[in-house]
């Protein structure tokens, strides 16, 4: 039995109201009230199907009650019903916690009933993909947290038994031995990926972030590893991007060092390069390397895709993808272009200051 | 510069349906690699089945023992995911059936236990039957686990007081909840006791499965042994 509640000021728009909603669906029940002041404990109280709401009523207007009702009870449809001239305004608001608008003069039982299928039907996928979204979220931080004792056990057993194993060793054995310590580190490196993956999950703090100061950053981690594949890397005077800093700091080393990594030159070569415009920046990272066929340009961001077998350019087949994710959280994007042989060239691009600020506003407006 | 940057819609939906994956993608990678780890520390001790020393074979079995866990933990956080993402059903169900259909899936260790289930008048329940019968297999399965030693597992299900509303009272006659831990009990992969078979996700996934269907289970106070309480909220006219 479809249950309503009706808020209006005059009495005779309840009549009128229970009248085509009862004609709409045979066993509908109407509860109507005058006073919109207690209609958030209304609703609480009992479950409707839906809920009217005028649009304009004295003591809280009808959009600010709608508003406070979905606040309450997200997955309840509020339909603003609207007199003449407040259908632009009613309409703007539809989306934004306001399921649909009714304007009074052109209800028929007919739209009544079609509105309120398409309002509770999209409000049960609103809650479904609310769940689903929690859930995906509750597994992500389940596989980043639970399972990290457990990898250090093992991580402490394969340590072990390699040094158990010191004397003696064959070849078989030792062959053993380093399928299992790889694969201990690779669940060491699998779970902490996820652990930075659910970190990514939360906004980040924005703010202007020098360029410069980042890849200072990112070249003296770097050091180390530069020296070790006798390659370079060549950053020019960067500019100032909206972001966050650490987040940068990652996705940066993370290119620069697979632009080193799958590099079959004498000196593998990393350039980082930048376009800024009065709204954004896009920041160049290319390299000499092995290049990336056209058909993978999109792929490898996606999580896992590894283009080459484990063994010869050794990584996680994540690094793109949260770099990806990191950029995202921080109102930027990433892509690719690439010849095989030809080196690639992966394209950031990034909000940066005055523009930023709005875009981000704009954002929060849906 | 390019031109070829990606629309920023385009650029959205892709991000989100291929991220939806990733922590999937993630946790089928570590079952893998939970499997090749058996796998290899299997090799090992088939290769120095003559020559090991006991601490060798120790340390094997406990790579073993320890990646099976893991692939164990992993098969149960995703079946728990599963059921969370499930379109939930409404039907109005015999509850003697659902706790028949929970003790089906547990025959092998009911009779293996040599375990006794008593189950009152239960009547209708109005419920999700898939997700209900999840949640009570996992209570039964931990009820059979948690006898006292020596002692055939004895179960008795009944409804709670109906004062309360709707709820399910499962009591064993076993080693019991201490004091305190009536909340531990519910942490995913919380063992209390490190030689019982399984990964400590029973009554978590329960409780889980039980919130989503819009009720809770929690441990009530006993003489002697657990009952597990399953509340669900019904709406008026149904008992």
């Amino acid at each position: 039995m479809p249950t309503f509640l009706l808020l209006d000021d005059d009495p005779a728009e309840h009549d009128l109201m229970g009248f085509m909603l009862t004609d709409a669906f045979e066993d509908a029940e109407v509860v109507a009230s005058a006073d919109p002041r207690g209609a958030v404990e209304a609703c609480q109280a009992r479950a409707f199907d839906c809920v009217f709401v005028d649009y304009n009523m004295p003591h809280l207007d009808g959009l600010t009650c709608g508003l406070q009702i979905h606040a309450a009870l997200p997955y309840l449809p509020v339909i603003l019903t609207t007199g003449a001239g407040d259908e632009m305004l009613a309409a703007r608001a539809v989306g934004s916690g306001i399921s649909d608008y009714l304007p009074k003069s052109r209800t028929t039982p007919d739209l009544l009933r079609q509105t309120v299928l398409r309002a509770t039907r999209s409000a049960e996928q609103a809650q479904i993909i609310d769940e689903q979204r929690r859930e995906l979220e509750n597994f992500a931080h389940a596989l980043a947290h639970d399972f990290r004792q457990p990898i250090r056990q093992i991580r402490t057993f394969t340590d072990l038994i390699g040094e158990a194993f010191q004397e003696g060793r064959t070849v078989g054995v030792d062959q053993h031995l380093t399928h299992l310590d790889g694969a201990a580190r690779r669940l060491a490196t699998l779970v902490d990926m996820m652990g930075r993956y659910t970190l990514l999950g939360r906004t980040p703090e924005i703010e202007d972030v020098d360029l410069n100061a980042v890849l200072d950053e990112v070249r003296r981690e770097l050091v180390a590893y530069l020296e070790e594949c006798g390659g370079r890397l060549i950053a020019g005077p960067a500019p100032v991007v909206r972001g966050n800093a650490a987040l940068m700091s990652q996705v940066l080393q993370n290119l620069i060092v697979n632009g080193l990594k799958y590099n079959e030159s004498p000196t593998p070569i990393v350039m980082v390069t930048y376009a800024p415009n009065s709204e954004t920046c896009v920041i160049k990272v290319e390299d000499n390397g092995i290049g990336i066929p056209a058909d993978y340009h999109a792929e490898i961001f996606r999580p896992l895709v590894r283009l080459h077998p484990r063994g010869k350019y050794p990584g996680t087949g994540l690094g793109l993808t949260l770099a990806r994710k990191a950029l995202a959280a921080q109102g930027g994007a990433i892509w690719c272009e690439s010849e095989p042989g030809a080196g690639s060239e992966f394209f950031i691009r990034m909000p940066v200051s005055g523009a930023a600020a709005a875009t981000l506003d704009a954002d929060l407006q849906p | 510069m390019s031109e070829l940057a990606p629309h920023d819609e385009d650029e959205k939906a892709a991000l989100e349906a291929e991220l939806a994956d990733f922590s999937y993608i993630v946790s089928h990678d570590l079952a893998a690699v939970f499997r090749h780890m058996q796998a290899f520390s299997g090799l090992l001790g088939r290769d120095l089945a003559e020559t090991a020393t006991a601490r060798q074979r120790e340390l094997i079995a406990r790579i073993d023992a320890a990646s099976t866990r893991g692939e164990a933990m992993l098969d149960e956080l995703r079946a728990c995911s599963r059921l969370q993402r499930r379109p939930l059903l409404t039907e109005t169900c015999d509850c003697a059936t659902l706790v028949e259909a929970a003790r089906l899936q547990l025959d092998a260790q009911f009779r293996g236990f040599g375990a006794r289930l008593t189950v009152a008048e239960l009547g209708p329940v109005v419920t999700d039957p898939v997700l209900f019968v999840e949640a009570l297999r996992r209570i039964l399965d931990n009820a059979l686990k948690f006898a006292r030693p020596g002692e055939a597992p004895d179960i008795e299900i009944r409804r709670g007081r109906a004062s309360d509303g709707w709820s399910l009272r499962i009591s064993d006659r076993g080693v019991g909840v201490d004091a305190g831990q009536e909340e531990r009990v519910f942490q995913m992969f919380h063992q209390l006791d490190r030689e019982t078979d399984g990964v400590g996700a029973g009554l978590a996934v329960a409780r889980r499965v039980v919130r989503r269907l819009g009720g809770d289970v929690r441990i009530l106070p006993q003489a002697q042994g657990a009952c597990v309480e399953i509340r669900l909220a019904q709406r008026s006219g149904e008992s």
